[in-house]
C-alpha cells in the first residue's frame, strides 16, 4: 500500500526565482494489487509522482509510506537500496544501456539490490516477456517493441511489489503498445502496476483511472 | 554481472580513449622504469666490480681512468708499471690476492686481458662472486683464451675455435686496415658464465700471449727485418702501449738492448710459428721461453684486511709524512720505490664520484619522466571528464535502477584505476624492452652490462603508485558523476 499525506513537490523557476509547486497531495491511498492509469496533461506532475514513490525524488513537505515504510525519512542511501528492492522501473524511453546486451541489461536490475546477479533468472525473466532468442543481443540490434520488452524484464527481475510505468507505450506502434500494455499487466498481477499516459487506449485498459489534476483537490481518495 | 564488468564495459565501449590514455600512461611509466633500471644497473654494475677490488696499481695519471680501463675495460690505459710491483704484491703478506692486467689487442672490438690463471680461478667480478666457467676450462698456458660470456654470445664462437687476435683496442676506422696477429692463432678454451659484469664483454688470456702478441705485431711491420726481439717490446714507449692504434711501429733495430738469449728464443718463435708442421703447443712452449714479462697496465689487489686499504694507498700516492719515525717506516716498504712513477687507486671511491656526476644526469632524466607521467595523468583525467556529459544518461539509469552515488562514484574512479594499472603495467614491460634493447649498445659504449626484466620492488612501488594517482585523478570526472541529477538525465518529462 502507497500512502501519500500532505505531499507537496515543486521547483525554483530560474525565470522568476521563485518556487513553483508542481504536485499537492493532500491524502491519497493506493492499495496493494492496484492497477492505476494516472493521466494528465503534460507538466501536471504525473512523472513527479512516479519518481516521489520511487524515492528518486523526496517532497518539500509532507509523507510518502510504502508498506508501512515513510520513505520521505529513510537517508538517501536507503532510499537508493529501497528502490532497487521495490520498485520495478518501466521507461518510455526505455534507458537500456547501450553497450550491455539484453541480459546485461537485465543483470543490471539486480546488481544494486544487492542480491547475486543470476544470469539463469535473468533468462527467465527474459523468457518470460518472449526474448529467450534475443538475450545477446546488444539495444541497436532490437526492435523498439523489444526493447520495451527489455525494459520490463529489468523491471521485473527483482521481483518488486511496485511497478511504475512512465508512458511505455508513448514510442510504440498501436500493435506492439498492446502487446507490451497486455504483458505489462500480466506481469504486474498481485503488483501495484502505476502507468503514466496520456493515451486514451491505454486508459481504456484500465478500470482504476487518476486524473492528475484532480488529485491536488480530492481529500481522503483511496483506489 | 558486477560492478568490474560495468567498468571493462565502459572502457571498451570508448576504445580509441581508452587506448591513447593507456599508452600515455604506459610511454611515461616506461620512461620511468628504464631511467629507473638504467640507474640502478649502472650503479650495481660500476659498484658491484669495484667493490670486488680493494686497491689497482697504476701509472701515474688519472686515477678514475685507470679504474676505467682495468675494472670496466673502458677508456684507455694511463701508462705501464714494472712487472716487478706484481711480484711485490704477491709476496707482500698486506696482500691476500694480487692479479696482472695487461691489454692491448682486442678481438672483433672485444678487449683481449693479458692476466694471470689465478684472475679467472680467484677473482671476484663482483664481492663474493667468483667467476664460473659455463664451458670448457680456464687457461693454462700461451695462446689459450677465455671468453666472457657477452663476447661468446655476440660473436658465435665456441670453445675449441680458433681467433686470430687485431692489434689495438678497437675495431678499425672505416678504410683501414686491421693489423691482424694472422700467424699467431689463439684457441678458445671456455666461455665464462655471465657475471653481470664488463668482465663479460673481455677476452682473457695469459700474459705471455699478450706480450707475445705484441711482439710479433712490432716484428711484422718491421719492414727493415724479419727479425723477433722481445726486448724490443721491452723498449718501446709506455705510454703509447695503451693505445696502439697510435703506436709508432716505424722504429729500427739501432739503439737496442738486445738480451742474446731472448733474441735466440724470438728467433725460434718466428721459425716456429712460420712453419706449419710446428705444433699449438710447441709455439706456446717457445713463447714461454722467449718472452720476458717486464711491464703492466695494471695490478688489481684484494687486501688481507680491507682497511689497510687507505693507508697502503696513502704511502704511495702521498710519500712525504712530516713525522720521520714514519718516513723510515715507508721508505723500507717495497712499493716505496715505485711511488714515483706509480699510483694507488681505490676503485670503490673513483666510481663513487664518478657516480655523484653520472647521478646529476640520471636526476634530470627522472625528473622528465615523471614529469611526463603526470602529463599523462592529466590526459586520463580530461579524457573521463570529457565523457562525463555523454555518461550521465547512463548513470541516471544506475541510479534509477537503485545505484547510490557512492556505487557510480566509484565506478568512475575504477575506470581512471584500470587504465592507469593497465598503462603501469605495459610501461614495465616497455621499459624493460627498452633496456633489453640497449643494453647491448650500452655494453658498448659505457661497459654496463645491463639485466633487463630484473622487477624489483621500487618498481612494483611505482605500479602501486600510478594507480593510487589514478584514482586521486578519477575523483574528480567521479563527483561530477556522484553529483549527476538522475532525474533531470533520464531523458523523460516530467
Amino acid at each position: 500500500m502507497i500512502h501519500f499525506k500532505s505531499v507537496k513537490k515543486g521547483y525554483i523557476n530560474p525565470e522568476t526565482g521563485r518556487y513553483q509547486a508542481v504536485l499537492t497531495v493532500n491524502d491519497y491511498e493506493i492499495k496493494s494489487g492496484t492497477h492505476l492509469a494516472i493521466a494528465g496533461p503534460s507538466g501536471t506532475g504525473k512523472t513527479t509522482l512516479l519518481h516521489l514513490i520511487s524515492g528518486l525524488i523526496k517532497p518539500e513537505t509532507g509523507s510518502i509510506t510504502v508498506d508501512g515504510t515513510d520513505i520521505t525519512s529513510l537517508s538517501e542511501s536507503k532510499r537508493d537500496r529501497f528502490r532497487a528492492d521495490r520498485i520495478g522501473y518501466v521507461f518510455q524511453t526505455f534507458n537500456l544501456l547501450d553497450g550491455f546486451t539484453a541480459l546485461e541489461n537485465v543483470q543490471l536490475g539486480m546488481l544494486f539490490s544487492g542480491k547475486t546477479t543470476s544470469k539463469d533468472r535473468a533468462k527467465e525473466v527474459l523468457s518470460e516477456v518472449g526474448l529467450s532468442d534475443r538475450l545477446h543481443y546488444k539495444p541497436s540490434q532490437l526492435s523498439v517493441g523489444q526493447q520495451q520488452r527489455v525494459c520490463i524484464a529489468r523491471a521485473l527481475i527483482n521481483d518488486p511489489q511496485i511497478i511504475l510505468a512512465d508512458e511505455p507505450t508513448g514510442n510504440l506502434d498501436p500493435a506492439t503498445s498492446s502487446d507490451v500494455l497486455k504483458l505489462l499487466k500480466k506481469s504486474a498481477e498481485g503488483k501495484i502496476l502505476l502507468i503514466v499516459t496520456h493515451e486514451v487506449d491505454v486508459i481504456s485498459q484500465f478500470e482504476n483511472v487518476l486524473d492528475i489534476q484532480t488529485l491536488t483537490s480530492s481529500l481522503d481518495v483511496t483506489v | 554481472m558486477n560492478l568490474a564488468s560495468i567498468v571493462i564495459k565502459n572502457l571498451r565501449k570508448r576504445l580509441l580513449s581508452t587506448t591513447l590514455t593507456v599508452s600515455s600512461i604506459a610511454l611515461g611509466i616506461a620512461m620511468v622504469v628504464a631511467v629507473l633500471v638504467i640507474q640502478k644497473e649502472t650503479e650495481r654494475s660500476f659498484n658491484q666490480t669495484s667493490v670486488g677490488y680493494d686497491l689497482l696499481f697504476a701509472a701515474k695519471g688519472s686515477q678514475l681512468q685507470a679504474t676505467l680501463n682495468t675494472l670496466y675495460h673502458l677508456e684507455s690505459s694511463v701508462g705501464i708499471i714494472p712487472f716487478s710491483v706484481y711480484e711485490a704484491a704477491k709476496r707482500d703478506p698486506r696482500i691476500e690476492v694480487a692479479f696482472p692486467f695487461y691489454v692491448g689487442d682486442s678481438f672483433n672490438g672485444y678487449r683481449v686481458v693479458g692476466t694471470s690463471t689465478n684472475f679467472i680461478a680467484h677473482a671476484e667480478p663482483r664481492r663474493g662472486q667468483p667467476f664460473n666457467l659455463a664451458q670448457g676450462r680456464n687457461f693454462e698456458r700461451p695462446l689459450e683464451a677465455v671468453f666472457g660470456s657477452e663476447v661468446a654470445r655476440r660473436t658465435g664462437y665456441k670453445v675449441g675455435d680458433e681467433i686470430y687476435i687485431t692489434h689495438g683496442l678497437s675495431e678499425p676506422a672505416p678504410g683501414a686496415e686491421a693489423h691482424v696477429h694472422d700467424d699467431l692463432p689463439v684457441i678458445i678454451v671456455g666461455i665464462l658464465s655471465p657475471s653481470g659484469t664488463a668482465n663479460d664483454r673481455a677476452i682473457f688470456t695469459d700474459l705471455y700471449t699478450t706480450h707475445a702478441l705484441h711482439d710479433v705485431h712490432l716484428h711484422l711491420h718491421d719492414d727493415d727485418s724479419h727479425e723477433l726481439s722481445s726486448s724490443e717490446h721491452n723498449n718501446h714507449n709506455h705510454s703509447t702501449h695503451s693505445n696502439h692504434d697510435q703506436h709508432d711501429h716505424g722504429h729500427n733495430g739501432s739503439g737496442h738492448n738486445h738480451d742474446n738469449d731472448h733474441e735466440e728464443h724470438a728467433h725460434e718463435l718466428h721459425d716456429s710459428h712460420n712453419h706449419e708442421h710446428s705444433g699449438h703447443s710447441q709455439v706456446a712452449d717457445l713463447i714461454t721461453r722467449s718472452i720476458e714479462l717486464k711491464e703492466l697496465d695494471a695490478v688489481l689487489v684484494k687486501m688481507a684486511n680491507p682497511a689497510a686499504a687507505i693507508q697502503l694507498a696513502g704511502m704511495i700516492n702521498f710519500p712525504t709524512p712530516a713525522n720521520p719515525l714514519i718516513a723510515r717506516n715507508m721508505m723500507r716498504d717495497p712499493f716505496f720505490t715505485y711511488k714515483d712513477t706509480m699510483m694507488a687507486v681505490v676503485p670503490a671511491m673513483q666510481i663513487r664520484s664518478l657516480m655523484s656526476i653520472v647521478g646529476n644526469a640520471e636526476q634530470v632524466l627522472r625528473l622528465v619522466a615523471w614529469f611526463v607521467v603526470i602529463v599523462a595523468l592529466f590526459s586520463v583525467l580530461i579524457a573521463i571528464y570529457n565523457t562525463m556529459e555523454e555518461r550521465k544518461r547512463d548513470l541516471a539509469i544506475m541510479r534509477a535502477l537503485g545505484a547510490k552515488r557512492g556505487t557510480v562514484f566509484s565506478i568512475i574512479v575504477m575506470e581512471s584505476a584500470v587504465i592507469c594499472a593497465l598503462g603501469a603495467l605495459l610501461g614495465l614491460f616497455v621499459g624493460h624492452l627498452i633496456v633489453a634493447n640497449a643494453s647491448d649498445y650500452l655494453a658498448d659504449v659505457a661497459g654496463i652490462v645491463i639485466t633487463a626484466f630484473n622487477i624489483e620492488s621500487s618498481q612494483i612501488l611505482l605500479i602501486f603508485v600510478t594507480i593510487i594517482a589514478g584514482i586521486l585523478v578519477g575523483t574528480i570526472p567521479a563527483l561530477k558523476a556522484y553529483r549527476t541529477d538522475a532525474v533531470q538525465n533520464l531523458g523523460s518529462g516530467k
